[in-house]
Order: C-alpha cells, then structure tokens, then sequence
C-alpha cells in the first residue's frame, strides 16, 4: 500500500501552475477544499500507523506550502483589485498574513523531520519544501542552499531532480548567473516535455546567450518559437520576436538585424539605436558604440547622424571614454557649423561639453588625483579642450572659457601651460572690459609664475621684481601671506640671507600672528648658520627667541637651546670619544665655568665631569663634581643617573671612604625617595650597611625611620631591618638588642632571626617569671616563624634548648628515685621509675621534633643516659636479707625489665647515629654515639668568641 | 494464505472408565517407587488402560521433562494415545527440548507446528518429511503442514506433490474413521490441501491456474467461506475486479455473519480504486472508518486493560454473545469469528472431557493417590482454560491489530482518489467533458447496486456474483 503513497508523493505542485483566469476562483476553491481533504486524511492516517511516519509529515509539510502558494495567489488578486491610488498606502504585508502562516507551519514541520529523523530516505522532498519556503519569504541564499540538498539527496528521484533542477535553474537566471542555470535547465529539460517547456527553453536560449554560447541560443529560440505556436505548449513566440533582433546584433551579426528590420519594413537606423541603446542599459558599450556605428552608415540625412552622434556622445560619457566623448562632440560641432543643428539636439551638446568640462575640471582639482599625476595631467588636458571647445561655442563667454583653462591648467601644476591662458583671459577680458577678470588673470600669472615647472629663465625674470612690487601695494594682501614665503624661498635659494631675514621680518610684521610660519622662516636661517658653523649668528638668534621678539613652539625653543648646547659640548664629547679625557675634562669644565653656559650645560657638565674622574679614578675630585651635580639635578635626573651614582658611591665604599659613599648615597636617596626609582632599596641598604660597619646601630636604626616611605618594596626594607638584627644578634649588647628587638618586633617576617637575640636577653634576666615570660616570647616567635616557613637554625637550637632544660629537670628528678626493699615497696619505686622514664621519652621525642641537629643528638643521649641509669641500678640492685635462691629468682626475674631496656638503648643509639649521618649534624655529644670513629676526644666547636688561627698558628 | 490448518483431534468417546484394575495397578506402582519417576511410564500405561488420559498428562509431561528419558516405543506409543484424545494444546507448551526426547509422530507434528510457527521451516520439515508412517492417522495433518511449509519455501512442485498426497491421505482416513467430530477434521483438513493447492499456484504467480483450482473446492467445504476472499484476490490479480466485487458480496449474506475480515473491505476499495470510481472507493473507506473506529480504539484499550487475564477472555465468547447487541458490534464480530474456528472447538471440547473426567476420578475410593490425581487434572484442566484464554486474547489482539492496519490502507486508498481529484482540477479538465457509456450508473445510490442481495442470498449462487460496471478510467 505505501507504494501508493509513494505515488501521490511524486505528485507534488506542479510550480506555477497557470489557472486561467476564467473561473480561476472556483478552482483555486476547489483545490483548497481536496487539499483540505487530503490533510485531514494524513491526519487521520497518522494516527492509525503505528509509531510515528515522517513520509506523512513530509506529507502534510507539502500539503502546508501547496495550500500557501494558493492562498497567496488568492491573497495577490485581491491586493490587485484594489484601486492603484489607494494601494500605496497599504501594507502589502498585511494581506499575505494567511498565507504565511502556512508557510510557516510548513517550515516547522521539516524542520522538526530533519532534526528528529536524521536518516529520512525522503530529505529531497523535505529540502525541496523549504527551499520554496526560503524563497517566498525571498531569503534566496537560504533557498539556493536548501534546493541544492534537495538535489543532492533526491538525486535518484527524477521528478524531484527535475523539479528541484528547473527551480534551482530559475533562481540562477534571476540572480544573472547564467554559468550555474545552464547546466540545471539543461538536465530538466533533457526529458519529456510538458507545456512548461517553451518557458523554460525561452530562459536556456538567453542563459546560452549570456554566455556567448550565441548560435545555441538563436537555435534553441528558433524552436521555442515553433513550438510556441504548438498547441499544448506555452506560448512565448512574442518574447522571442522581440529579442531575436537583439541577439543577432549583440552577437556580432547586424546585418541580420537589418535585414530583420527590412523584412519587417521597420526604420533600420532608429531600430538600431534602440538596440544601442538596449545594449548601453546592459553595459555593452562597444557593441553599442559598433551597432551606431552602423546605423551612421545608413542614416540618410544630417539630422538622422545627429541623432546618431547624441547617443554616441551619451554611449561614450557612460563608457567614460572621454577622449571618443570629445571627439563626438567636436565631430557634433562640426555638423553645426556645417548644417546647423536641432534646437534640442544643439541643447545637448552644450549640455555635454558644459559639463563635461566642469567635470574633468573637477576631477583635476579632487584630492584624489593628488598622487595621480598622469591622471591628473589627462584630465587637465581634456578639460582644456572642452573650454577651448566652448571657447568656439560659446563667443561672448570665451575669456571666461580661457580663464577657466588656465585656472585648470594651474590646478594641475602646468604653471608654465597656465601663463599662456592666463594671458589669452586677461587681454580678452580687456577688450570685453571685464575687470573682474582682467585682476583674477593677473593674480593668476602671479600665483603661476612662482611654482616650480616654471621654467628657471622665466622665474629668474620676473619672480622677485613682480613679488617686490606686489607687496609693496599690498603688504597685507590676503596673497601676500603666501608671497612673502615664494620670497623668502627665493632669496634663501640665491643664499641671499640678508634678504632673507628681512623678507622674515617684513612677514612678521604684516602677518604678526603666523608663528609656525615665522618659525620655519627661523628654522631654515637657523640651518644656514648651523652649516655656517656661525656661532655668533646662531647665539644672536637664539637671543632673539630667547627675548621674546619671536614666539616659537616650546619644542623649537628646546631645539634651540640643544642646538646651542650641542655646539658647545660638540668639541667635548668628540674628544672624549677619541679616548681624550683630560681633554674632555677640559672642555667640561670651560662649559661649566661659562657665564654664557645654561644651567642646563652646567648641569651636564658637572655630571660628566663627576663621572669623567669616576673612571680615572680620582675619588676626591669624583667625590667633589658628584655632590655638586646631586646639588643641581632635580629627583627626575638624578633618578636618570641612578645606577651612576651609585657606581660611584660603591667605589667610595669600597675604598673606605664611608663618608663620601654616605653623602653620594643620601643625596641620591634624599632626592629620589618621592620617585618611584629603581635603586631606593638597594641605595637605602647600601647607607644601613655602611652605618653597621661603623657599628652606628642608631644612626642604621634612624636612616630605616627616615626613608621607609622611599617608595621601597616591604621585603627589601624587611631585608635591610634584618641585617641590623643580625648585626646585633652577632654582638652582646644587650641595651642595643633590647632596642632592636622593640623597633622591629611588629614585622612579623623578622620573628624568626629574633630568637636568638631574645635568647641573649633571657640570658641577662634574674627574675624567674621574667624568664618563663621571655621564653613564652621565644616560643610564640618560633612557632610563627615555623608556620611561615623558614626558621633560622640559631633559633631552632635556642628552642631544643629551652625544652633540654626541662628535660634535664626531669632526669634529675628521674635519678633522684632511688631502688629499695621490702620487695612491696621495691615494685612501687621501680613503677614510679618507669613511668618517670616514659615522661622522659615523650619529651625527648619532642625535642626532636624541632628539628634542631644538637637538640636532637643532646635529646638521645639524654634518653641513652637514663635508660642506661635503669639498668645499671636494677642490675646492681641485691635485695638485702634474703638467700641466694632468692636472689636467683630475683635476679632471673629482673632480666625481663633490663632486657627491653637494653634494647631500647641500642635502638636510641642507632636512631641517633642515623640522625647524625644523614642529617649531618654536628654536635658536642657526637663522639658519644660514634665512639667507633671517634678521635678519642670530644670535638669542640667555637661558635661565639673563639678565633680561627691561621695555618701557621698564627693569630 | 494465512492459515494452516492446526487442529487435528481426534476425539475418542470414552466409554465407560470401569477398569478398576488398571487404575489400582497405577496406584500400587505409585506407591511403590513414588519416587522413581522412570515408574510414572507405568503409571501412565495403567492410567492409559483405564482412559484416564487428562490424568496420565502430568506424568507423562514430568517424566519428559524430569526423567532420564529413554527414547523407546512404549513412551512413543503413551503420547500418541494422550495426544489424541486430549489434544496437541496441553503438549505444545512444553520446551522444544523435552520434546525431542521422544519419536511419537504426534510429538514431531507438534515440534513441527512450534518451529513452522517461527518461521523456520526447514526446521519444520525434518521432523515430518518421511517420518511419520502413511497409516498413522497425525499424518493428513503432516502433510497439509509440510505443503503449506514447501510452498512457502517456493518448493511448488513439492508443495503441490504434498497436497495432493494429504488429499488421498485424507480420503482414505475419512472413509475408515469411527467418529463424526474426526470425519469432519479429516474433510477440512482435506479442504484446505484443496485450497492449499490453488494458493500455492497464486503463490507462483500463475493466477488463472489458480482461479481454476479454486473451483475445485465445493461450496459445502466447511472452509469456503473463508477461500472465497482468497479467490477475489485472485481476481483482482487478474484484473477481472467486478468479479472480485462479485465475490466480495457474498460476505454480505448471513450465511456468513461468523466471518470477520477487515481486508474484504479494503480488497473492495481497490477494485473500485482500479475502476476509477472514485465516489464508490470513498464511500468504502469513509463507511469502514465510521463503522470501525471509535470502536476499535474502545476494544484495543479493552483488550490492553485486561492483560493476562485469561479466566476473563476465556469466558468472554459466552458472556459477550449471550448479551442482545447489535451485529455490527466489533467484539461480538471477532469473538463470533474466533470461536467458529474448528481449533477453538476442539480446545473447547478438550476442556469439557477434562472436567469430565475430574468427576469421574472423583467416584474413585479415597486414598492418597486419588487426591493426588484430584490436584493433577485441576492443573490440567485450569492450563487448558488458560489456553483457550489465551487463544481468544490473542485472536483479539491479532484481528484488532488488523482492523488499524486496514484503516491505514483505507486512508492510503483515498488519498489517491483525492490525487486523482486534484489532478483533475490541475489539469482543467472540465466536468462536462467527461463521457461515461451510461448516465445511469452516475445516479445510481450503492442501495442499489446491493438492494437485491439483501436478504435474499441463494446458497447456490453464493460467489458467483459478478458486478457490472464500467470503469471510469481514461474517461
């Protein structure tokens, strides 16, 4: 049964189908009421197949888009039918609502198969539904792109291809790709053939001709034309009359056209023009401009050429072939003279010459062209031309006409060209008493004669004398603005710079306020004296400007001041380049000592000076121009020579001249600390540094209050806070450390380097509580500086110390428990013994875990000790009073306490040793645990006070 | 083509159970190895010997499926016995497996039907072809099976060959038969080998062969009836489709009332579909939608709600026919046509004999092995209803699976009428310009074309209608 279904698939809508106008509304009726019927029956269908069948939405989808197209035809009749006056002011939107929503639902429901049945055998269909969706809401991209996924999976249904082709086919045409439409008319026409196809061949036939595939067209035409007066078929036959002509001219063959029109007893030329002018709305210029060609042939009368040579004129303006434009209108002026011409026909050509002029003109002076130069030369030809042309033309405007050619000839920079017309306007303006005129020509010849392309014979003649005299009677003339400059110009040029400088102050007093202009006037003398090596010329100027006789930009006044400069430190630094320092030093100093010198030179020269005896070395004298440089820079330059002066600095240090590496770095520092600079930190530990190693622990102390604010990094002032708490964790004086320890104890990063110096502190108090006090400090400190990381070894050391202190109180006490009998009161003591010896371990083993290498050796050998101290006492125990069966049993009983501890011992002993090893740890009681390696004596260590001999011992 | 024949039972009218003997026998050799069930082939030959057969039915199918079966001609020659006389329904819900254990003809015609019902016909043929002796009486039903199984093979020279065999076969077993009920199993089954015959020539393609071998099953045949829809298709085959509306007709009579067919309809739009009588094709399709479809969808979500419950299906026939509803109720229809079917009555029947036989075990003295024969039939007497519940549950779900499938085709029917409509109007071809040989066939109303029939069905002439009319086509 499906393959019925199958069946009324492949009947799909026939495309346009054309309903004839009689009775067009009852059958439109009558297909909206079976299309209705048919969906309903899908509808009913779909619910009695089981599971759901995507062919009858596809189905129903068609049903939706044909009942659209009805509607929509219905919808455009009556939009039609309105009255066409009443019609602009209806939304046509309006009157398709109905339709589109059909074709909305349409749309939805293929949507809905594509996505939800992705292997659909029928996607052609679907594809081809909304490709007609996509072009009735004229989306024609979209519909391009849907009708070719219709091809591409219906391509084993011909009716679908076929339909899908002559669509697709339609579309290209319509969008003038003809390349494309060919190949899909040709396969859908390529079997049977219906009523349609005359239609369709009639579009091949013009695709064919498109593409220059002519002779294919004229034939496929000529058989649309028989087959158009067959019945059963479409009839085109008057679209194809009509464009025959057409064809034949475009593709070359007028005289079949010709003959075409003679056969038809038409006006040959007129018909030709008509084709030219088809053939110029399309583009087709030179086959236009042919087809009039042929059509002057056959013009039988003057007025008929005329006619001709208009539309050439109008061909070749379309064209922009300017030059055959000329020519058409010369040749046009020609017939004039000759024959006379049409008032209308004369219209147009001094329409075209007219504005052809003004538009080449225009084109001349557009910025455009500005860089086109052959362009630009052309076009100032052309327009020259039609001004001259005019000039004929138009008699009682020909000055005007020759003014206008001259104006474009300047525009175009051919001053020399210019002059000629120029001349021409003026004496004819003359004869025809046109002042206006006459003034405009002679500023012109002026403004030309003074641009380049003027020949330098004709410049030399009369540039400067017509300049001179110019602005003598016109000194404020709007021209002279740029007068004074083409003489200046002239004058610098002949290097006559006396002149020169008086044309600049002519200029700066008729134009006072044109300081850029006045500037490069300045500039050009300026680099006359500079070349000159005129020091004396240049200072007079430099005065000048300085005075405020000529107001100049900020940044050419610094210009000049370097200049100045760099004419004074020229000699300098070429000697200091060759390797010549004492010269150099020399010529800084001369520069320094010149009253003339700016301060700005002085500056330099100090530093360079400073500098200069930095690399000798002379330290004094280095010392001496440094301090004096410091003195005149500001922070922004000294922040420039930072890293300079603090070279210098360095090697005053380095030297021992701790006062000069001081002052050079307070200086610096001084000035720079309000400046975000790179060497604030470095320069601020360099000062406490040098503060320390004159043991000014105060002063250091001072310098961080002074400068903490320098704009210096918190772990580079921590940093240098740390060497002064190192210095004084070194030494032992304690009223110093106490200081330390309260200036610096709120940064928190320095807690873990305090310990030791609070350990010395611990070490000077008497009172217990102030101790226990002191050692709950050590401990809050320790455990911070743990959490954060890293703890300095003194500090772990002074920990493990703390807590061997209490362990020791408890061996003590441990040992102080002596062994006795009754046998009652020998088990309570032993107990109380054991239990003190676990107490002993738990805190040994946290010493351990402070990680101090001596905390942790000390920490075993106090547990060896007091295992062993057990031992030794249970083993020598002898119970009084009792028999020696006894004392065997005693004895052999004791063996199971002593047992354990001996090898507890030994594991102590082994741990300690590992610890030692690995951790390479040296410790006092080393030797107490590698008695193997041992030298036979304990190894001392000198930490604090001791002093190293050297190899011969001595001190 | 749908139907194989499947029922074959032979009743046996057992006389009266007196053998006291026997059954005392079976109860000493229970008692004596109750645990030994290679002992139950001798219980069963006791129970056999006294025709206690829905009594055997659970020994022997737990000696089958528990024991260690030896094949041997005593176990052969006890399910042969049973299978007759309580049908092949019990047996053929055993697993394939048990059923191998066994060369009792009856055994393999039932393992035949479980793989032919799968589709596996070859399967299907080696446990019959040539293994089933000539005079064993399953062996007409062999061969309509191995026909119907050959032909669908497309083995039509065989297939032809096996029918005309179950014909002879079955001549010669109606002629020596002791029982009416088995007479007229053998004279169907027969039928249906004569049927078998023409189907397998449509099957070939060779439909006027076909139209003619039709003919050779007389109208008497209990299984007309139903060949006579496949005898229209054989003329719309052949394009003769007043002749298939002839045919169709006749399924108006009343002698026919049991027959439900949805395709009878479907079969007759077409023709008129074929004629291009587009009103005649519409009315068809638009009739059976309004005839069939609120009750279809009623009785499919009947059918679903009731799930298993076969005690409900199996007393539903009785219930539903018994009420005064009208003839064109949809169940009653089904249910008329299901319960027709001769394989209905045999497992009906089977049921009676069984609960029969309850009573008479009941007259036994008491003891222990009584009870235990009590319990046995109940179980077998309860599967056995469960087995015509289900029958008549699945029959339902099969034909209202139908009905809907028809509703497709009939809509797919009118959608061509309706292209055809629409083609028309496309291609403006003007009303007035269509010709028809005789105006008065366009005025005719379809009472009368079928005026006449009512009532008044000649039982002779019954398929011999031949309609008259003209095709529109190409009009």
């Amino acid at each position: 049964m499906r393959h019925i279904f199958n069946l009324i698939l492949l009947f799909v809508f026939v495309c346009n189908i054309a309903i004839a106008d009689e009775g067009v509304e009852d059958r439109r009726k009558a297909l909206l009421s079976v299309i209705d019927e048919e969906y309903r029956e899908i509808s009913r269908l779909s619910k009695k197949v089981v599971g759901k069948d995507p062919t009858l939405l596809l189905r129903m989808a068609e049903l939706m888009l044909e009942k659209a197209r009805l509607i929509k035809d219905a919808e455009l009749a009556d939009y039609l039918r309105i009255n066409p006056s009443e019609r602009g002011g209806i939304n046509k939107n309006q009157y398709h609502q109905k339709s589109r929503s059909y074709f909305s639902n349409a749309q939805k429901i293929c949507a809905h198969l594509l996505n939800t049945y992705r292997n659909f055998d029928n996607k052609g269909d679907v594809y081809y539904v909304m490709g007609y969706n996509a072009k009735e809401f004229n989306d024609r991209k979209k519909a391009i792109t849907y009708f070719q996924q219709a091809l591409k999976y219906g391509a084993r249904k011909p009716e679908l291809r076929r339909r899908t082709q002559l669509v697709l086919a339609e579309m290209y045409y319509v969008d003038g790709n003809y390349k494309k439409a060919i190949p899909m008319y040709e396969q859908a026409l390529g079997g049977k053939r219906d009523k349609w196809w005359t239609k369709d061949s009639y579009n091949l036939a013009w695709c064919y001709f498109r593409v220059n595939r002519t002779q294919k067209s004229i034939s496929l035409m000529k058989e649309v034309l028989t087959y158009s007066k067959t019945p059963g078929y479409i009839d085109v036959s008057k679209q194809v009359e009509r464009d025959m002509p057409y064809i034949y001219t475009e593709s070359g063959n007028v005289s079949e056209s010709i003959q075409y029109f003679k056969n038809k007893n038409a006006d040959v030329t007129s018909n030709l023009i008509k084709i030219a002018q088809h053939l110029k709305a399309r583009g087709k210029y030179d086959k236009a401009i042919a087809t009039l060609a042929t059509a002057k042939n056959s013009a039988s009368s003057p007025d008929e050429k005329a006619d001709v040579v208009v539309e050439e004129l109008k061909t070749y303006e379309k064209k922009g072939d300017y030059k055959n434009h000329l020519r058409a209108c010369q040749e046009l002026a020609d017939l004039k003279k000759n024959n006379g011409l049409k008032k209308e026909i004369d219209d147009v050509l001094m329409y075209h010459v007219q504005s052809m002029a003004a538009k080449t003109q225009r084109e001349v002076t557009s910025s455009q062209t500005a860089n086109k130069l052959q362009r630009r030369k052309v076009m100032a030809n052309l327009s020259v031309a039609y001004f001259a042309l005019l000039s004929d033309l138009d008699l009682s405007k020909s000055h005007l006409h020759d003014f206008h050619a001259a104006e474009t000839l300047f525009a175009a920079g051919e001053f020399q060209r210019s002059l000629e017309y120029y001349q021409k306007a003026e004496s004819k303006a003359k004869e025809r008493n046109d002042s206006k005129i006459v003034a405009l020509a002679q500023q012109g010849i002026l403004a030309a004669v003074g641009n380049s392309g003027v020949s330098k014979q004709t410049k030399d003649k009369y540039l400067v004398e017509i300049y001179e005299d110019y602005l003598k009677s016109n000194p404020n003339s709007k021209k002279s603005y740029k007068m004074y400059q083409h003489l200046f110009s002239a004058y610098y040029d002949r290097t006559d710079i006396p002149n020169a400088e008086r044309t600049l102050l002519t200029f700066k007093k008729a134009w006072p306020t044109a300081h850029s202009v006045q500037e490069a006037m300045l500039a050009k003398i300026m680099d006359y004296y500079k070349k000159q090596n005129d020091r004396e010329n240049i200072r007079s100027w430099v005065a000048r400007i300085g005075n405020g006789e000529f107001k100049v930009s900020p940044q050419y006044a610094k210009k000049v001041n370097l200049l100045m400069m760099t004419m004074q430190f020229e000699g300098t630094e070429k000697a200091l380049s060759k390797g010549d320092k004492v010269y150099a030093l020399k010529g800084y100093v001369d520069i320094y000592r010149d009253k003339n010198s700016s301060d700005e030179a002085r500056k330099n020269a100090a530093y360079n000076i400073a500098y200069l005896f930095y690399q000798l070395p002379n330290l004094d004298k280095m010392g001496q121009w440094s301090i004096r440089s410091l003195e005149m820079m500001d922070g922004e330059d000294i922040k420039k020579f930072q890293n300079s002066f603090l070279a210098m600095a360095t090697l005053a240090h380095d030297k021992r001249k701790e006062q000069l590496a001081h002052d050079i770095h307070y200086n610096v520092l001084s000035k720079t600390c309000s400046l975000k600079a790179a060497y604030n930190g470095d320069l601020l530990r360099n000062i406490v540094i040098i503060q320390l190693s004159q043991n000014k622990v105060d002063e250091a102390i001072n310098y961080i209050s002074k400068f903490d604010n320098c704009n210096i990094a918190a772990d580079t002032l921590s940093d240098v806070k740390l060497k002064i708490v190192q210095h004084v964790s070194e030494g032992k004086r304690y009223s110093v450390i106490q200081e330390v320890v309260d200036k610096f104890s709120n940064d928190k990063s320095l807690w873990g380097h305090m310990i030791e110096p609070l350990f010395t502190l611990r070490g000077e108090l008497t009172s217990s509580s102030e101790k226990q006090e002191m050692e709950n400090r050590i401990y809050a400190y320790f455990n911070h500086a743990k959490s954060s990381g890293e703890v300095p070894v003194g500090a772990l050391n002074v920990v493990a110390h703390l807590k061997l202190i209490r362990l020791e109180q408890m061996i003590s006490g441990f040992t102080s428990i002596k062994l006795a009998f009754p046998e009652k009161t020998y088990s309570a003591l032993l107990g109380q013994k054991l239990n003190e010896l676990n107490n002993i371990t738990t805190k040994a083993l946290e010493i351990l875990t402070t990680g101090s290498g001596k905390g942790i050796v000390a920490s075993y050998k106090a547990l060896v000790e007091s295992y062993q101290q057990l031992i030794d006492e249970v083993k020598n125990f002898i119970p009084p009073n009792t028999d020696n069966d006894y004392l065997a049993s005693f004895k052999n009983g004791m063996l199971k306490v002593t047992g354990p501890l001996e090898s507890k011992v030994a594991e102590f002993r082994r741990e300690a040793n590992k610890h030692i090893v690995q951790s390479e740890i040296l410790s006092d009681y080393n030797r107490f645990f590698m008695k193997a390696n041992s030298p036979g004596f304990n190894v001392m260590y000198f930490p604090d006070d001791a002093v190293i001999m050297d190899r011969g011992g001595v001190r | 083509m749908k139907k194989v024949s499947c029922l074959f039972v032979f009743l046996m009218m057992i006389g009266s159970i007196s053998s006291h003997a026997s059954i005392d026998q079976a109860e000493r050799v229970f008692q004596k190895n109750r645990s030994n069930l290679n002992a139950y082939l001798e219980v069963v030959e006791n129970l056999v010997d006294a025709r206690y057969y829905f009594s055997a039915v659970p020994f022997l199918k737990e000696y089958l499926v528990r024991g260690e079966v030896k094949k041997s001609k005593q176990l052969d020659r006890l399910l042969d016995e049973v299978v007759r006389a309580v049908g092949i329904m019990q047996f053929e819900v055993m697993p394939e497996s048990s059923l191998r254990h066994t060369n009792s003809p009856m055994v393999k015609y039932i393992l035949a039907k479980k793989l032919f019902r799968k589709g596996n016909y070859k399967e299907a043929l080696e446990h019959i072809r040539r293994t089933i002796p000539d005079d064993h009486p399953i062996k007409p039903y062999v061969l309509h099976l191995q026909g119907t199984a050959l032909s669908l093979l497309r083995d039509y020279s065989d297939a032809k060959y096996s029918y005309e065999e179950c014909m002879d076969v079955s001549e010669k077993a109606i002629s020596s038969a002791k029982y009416i009920r088995e007479k007229r199993q053998l004279q169907m089954n027969r039928d249906y080998c004569v049927a078998g015959i023409a189907r397998n020539l449509f099957t070939e393609g060779k439909y006027l062969e076909a139209e003619q071998a039709y003919l050779d099953l007389e109208k008497s045949s209990q299984v007309w009836p139903e060949i006579l829809f496949d005898e229209a298709w054989t003329s719309f085959y052949l394009k003769k489709f007043n002749r298939t509306l002839g045919k169709l007709v006749t399924y108006k009579s009343p002698f026919f009332s049991h027959i439900f067919n949805p395709e009878i309809e479907v079969l007759q739009a077409m023709a008129y579909l074929q004629m291009c009588l587009w009103g005649d094709t519409r009315k068809v399709v638009d009739d059976f939608y309004n005839k069939y479809e609120s009750q279809s969808e009623k009785l499919y979500s009947y059918i679903n709600n009731k799930g298993n419950d076969f005690k409900l299906f199996f007393s539903l026939p009785e219930l539903t026919l018994k009420r005064n509803i009208s003839d064109d109720n949809l169940l009653k229809m089904m249910l008329q046509s299901l319960t027709y079917d001769p394989a209905y009555l045999e497992m009906r029947d089977a049921y009676e004999r069984g609960r029969r036989e309850i009573d008479y075990v009941k007259k036994l003295k008491r003891s222990r092995f009584r009870s235990i024969l009590v319990n046995n039939l109940n179980d077998v007497v309860i599967l056995q209803r469960d087995l015509i519940g289900s029958y008549i549950k699945k029959g339902l779900s099969t034909l209202s699976y139908r009905v809907e499938q028809t509703f497709a085709h009939m809509s797919y029917i009118k959608l061509e009428v309706i292209r055809n409509k629409k083609d028309q109007i496309y291609n403006a071809v003007p009303n007035t310009e269509r010709t028809r040989g005789d105006i008065q066939y366009l005025e005719r109303s379809d009472k009368q074309y079928f005026w006449t029939f009512n009532g008044e069905f000649w039982a002779d002439e019954l398929g011999d209608y031949v309609f008259a009319l003209r095709s529109e086509c190409g009009i």
